[in-house]
């Protein structure tokens, strides 16, 4: 008899073990969930501002590298795809320029242009450039439609050739007649109100010349 | 205490069942060889071709296509300026523009830059964004949002009425390759890991398709990856091995934290090597399409039934405007395919070089019999610009 009850007995807290041990995995399981959840949160948030860093870091040294830096002389196409070399463009004297690249992404470059354009209603049309890398100009025409775009604008079959990669970057410059490149930015996703505050100072400079 | 020993044993059992696509071996090898000088004849693999030049407009330029999805006698086609600013285009059955959808926008119902579509069941547009599914009807009328908690790159309609798509953001919070959702867009399973070194390689490269259905099997390859996986009902039921004999990228050649300039630079060091670009499966055939090291396109194509295969970089004309050779670039590869018919935009261009070749070396007589034998073609070329948008091959292969 006794070791009928003793036998129940530990039946009973083997039971109350199991059920015990499930209800505090459990527990901890929801805890370590909610941490983990915050920790990747947390590191998410982290691993963005060091991107945003690090990317900086990249923009500011090939913007540093390309200041005062030759341009070659790229053959260039109207929207009609009459034929011209880059110098032509800077005849007149000082332009800001803007190139982008078919590769380029558009979220580099789309919040830029809608800036550029109504900088352009302030300093003039004739003042501003833009210079496409687009391989087929159907694809350029098509691109020109998406942004409604009315300055003046010319396709490029190569890039400046600057570095061995990075080509692709969106790019804001001032030419001298001497084809150095000057006030050089790069446009990107994460320097957005940076290369606004460009613009305020490309204007102010245009304008002062 | 024996029965906390059995809750152990089925723990540790329920933990140690994980399936490992490396334990199935390919049940079918294709080997590439990559060389430069091999040509193919139109007449070797061509049936026939119908074409359908894409209707011009001021309001319909198509900058690259992406995916094609003949669906109800309408040509669906998803094109981009460039490599973003998506938009689908439709067109009849003969290249008329009918409508496009474009919803760019930060509104609800709107995206910031449609990055692949399909057509469900119910003859819905399910118009894929990053992190988010705009569903409209099949004339772009908005019905409804859905949320995705991870970015997609190709998407595809099963028989079930579920999607099934590829993730992009493989190297944060979930490894797992595939997506399957329900046919609303709601994320019902991922699955289908990535090996560690290829997450960053997979969130940062894209091919021109690497997502396929064949009846019930979906197939897919990640970039650089010389395997096509073949999955039913989310399960690994056999792959298929690229083999680019001497150029194979290896396994183990990125590592994990790999960005895209580190690889860039790895495989700049590279003597060559194949990559796979595109593929899809017929009854009878499937075809492949590679780069080399320098971005040249290989067209392959492999017979189920003799198991053999075909590779060339430039496609001889012996049939139409003969003499004339279409050389392969990564930009003029093949990518879409309509049940076992091919579909291979061509851009204007090499029609109209092709076409203005040809008919330089005719006489009188024979330009006069070629525009009798041919009177399609001949009115299409003659009247095709370079600025024209595509005109889509409709390819039956012989094989």
């Amino acid at each position: 008899m006794n070791t009928k009850i003793v036998k129940s007995i530990v039946y009973v807290f083997e039971v109350i073990c199991v059920m015990l041990f499930v209800y505090f995995y459990s527990c901890l399981q929801k805890t370590n969930n909610i941490q983990r959840t915050e920790l990747e949160r947390l590191r998410e948030g982290n691993a963005n501002m060091l991107y945003k860093i690090e990317n900086m870091i990249v923009l500011s040294k090939l913007q540093y590298s390309m200041e005062g830096r030759n341009i070659q002389n790229v053959c260039l196409y109207d929207r009609n795809n009459n034929r011209s070399q880059f110098d032509e463009l800077y005849q007149n004297g000082y332009r800001l320029g803007y190139f982008i690249s078919e590769q380029s992404c558009s979220a580099c470059y789309k919040s830029f242009l809608n800036a550029l354009k109504e900088t352009s209603n302030i300093i003039g049309k004739n003042k501003i450039v833009l210079i496409c890398k687009f391989g087929n100009r159907r694809n350029f025409q098509a691109f020109i439609k998406d942004h409604d775009l009315n300055l003046d604008i010319y396709r490029a079959e190569d890039d400046f050739g600057l570095f061995e990669e990075y080509n692709d970057y969106p790019i804001a410059f001032m030419i001298t007649p001497d084809l150095r490149m000057e006030n050089v930015i790069i446009t990107d996703k994460t320097n957005h109100e940076i290369s606004n505050d460009y613009l305020e100072i490309m204007q102010t400079k245009i304008l002062n010349r | 205490m024996k029965y906390i020993l059995y809750l152990y044993i089925m723990l540790f059992l329920m933990v140690g069942c994980r399936s490992d696509k490396e334990q199935i071996t390919a049940d079918t090898k294709i080997s590439i060889e990559l060389n430069k000088w091999k040509r193919i004849k139109l007449s070797e693999f061509v049936d026939s071709i119908e074409l359908i030049p894409l209707e011009t407009r001021s309001n319909n330029l198509i900058g690259e296509v992406n995916k094609i999805i003949y669906h109800d006698n309408k040509y669906y086609i998803h094109a981009t300026t460039g490599y973003q600013n998506g938009k689908l285009f439709v067109f009849n059955s003969v290249g008329d523009f009918l409508y496009s959808i474009d919803r760019r926008g930060q509104g609800p119902g709107e995206y910031y830059d449609l990055e692949i579509f399909c057509i469900s069941n119910e003859n819905e547009v399910k118009l894929m964004s990053y992190r988010k599914i705009t569903t409209t009807s099949i004339d772009g009328t908005f019905l409804y949002d859905t949320e995705v908690p991870l970015g997609l790159r190709e998407c595809l309609l099963l028989h079930d009425g579920n999607l099934i798509a590829t993730s992009r953001e493989t190297r944060l919070d979930d490894p797992n390759l595939l997506v399957s959702m329900s046919g609303k867009g709601e994320v019902l399973k991922t699955f289908f890991p990535i090996k560690d070194n290829y997450k960053t390689v997979n969130d940062t490269n894209q091919n021109l398709s690497s997502l396929f259905l064949y009846k019930d099997t979906v197939c897919v390859n990640n970039p650089y990856g010389h395997y096509i996986y073949k999955l039913i009902d989310n399960s690994l039921v056999g792959k298929i091995e690229i083999n680019y004999m001497g150029k194979t990228i290896p396994e183990d050649f990125f590592d994990k934290d790999d960005d895209v300039v580190k690889q860039d630079k790895k495989l700049a060091r590279l003597k060559d090597y194949g990559c796979l670009r595109s593929f899809g499966i017929a009854d009878d055939y499937i075809y492949l399409t590679s780069t080399d090291k320098e971005f040249n396109g290989y067209f392959s194509l492999y017979s189920k039934n003799t198991g053999k295969v075909v590779t060339a970089q430039a496609i001889e004309d012996d049939l139409f405007f003969k003499g004339n050779l279409l050389k392969l670039k990564y930009k003029n590869l093949p990518h879409n395919m309509d049940g076992n018919e091919m579909l291979w935009d061509l851009d204007p261009f090499y029609l109209i070089e092709g076409y203005n070749n040809y008919i330089s070396t005719l006489s009188e007589s024979e330009f006069y019999e070629f525009k009798n034998k041919y009177p399609q073609l001949y009115k299409m070329c003659s009247n095709l610009k370079e600025d024209d948008n595509p005109v889509i091959l409709r390819i039956k292969i012989k094989i």
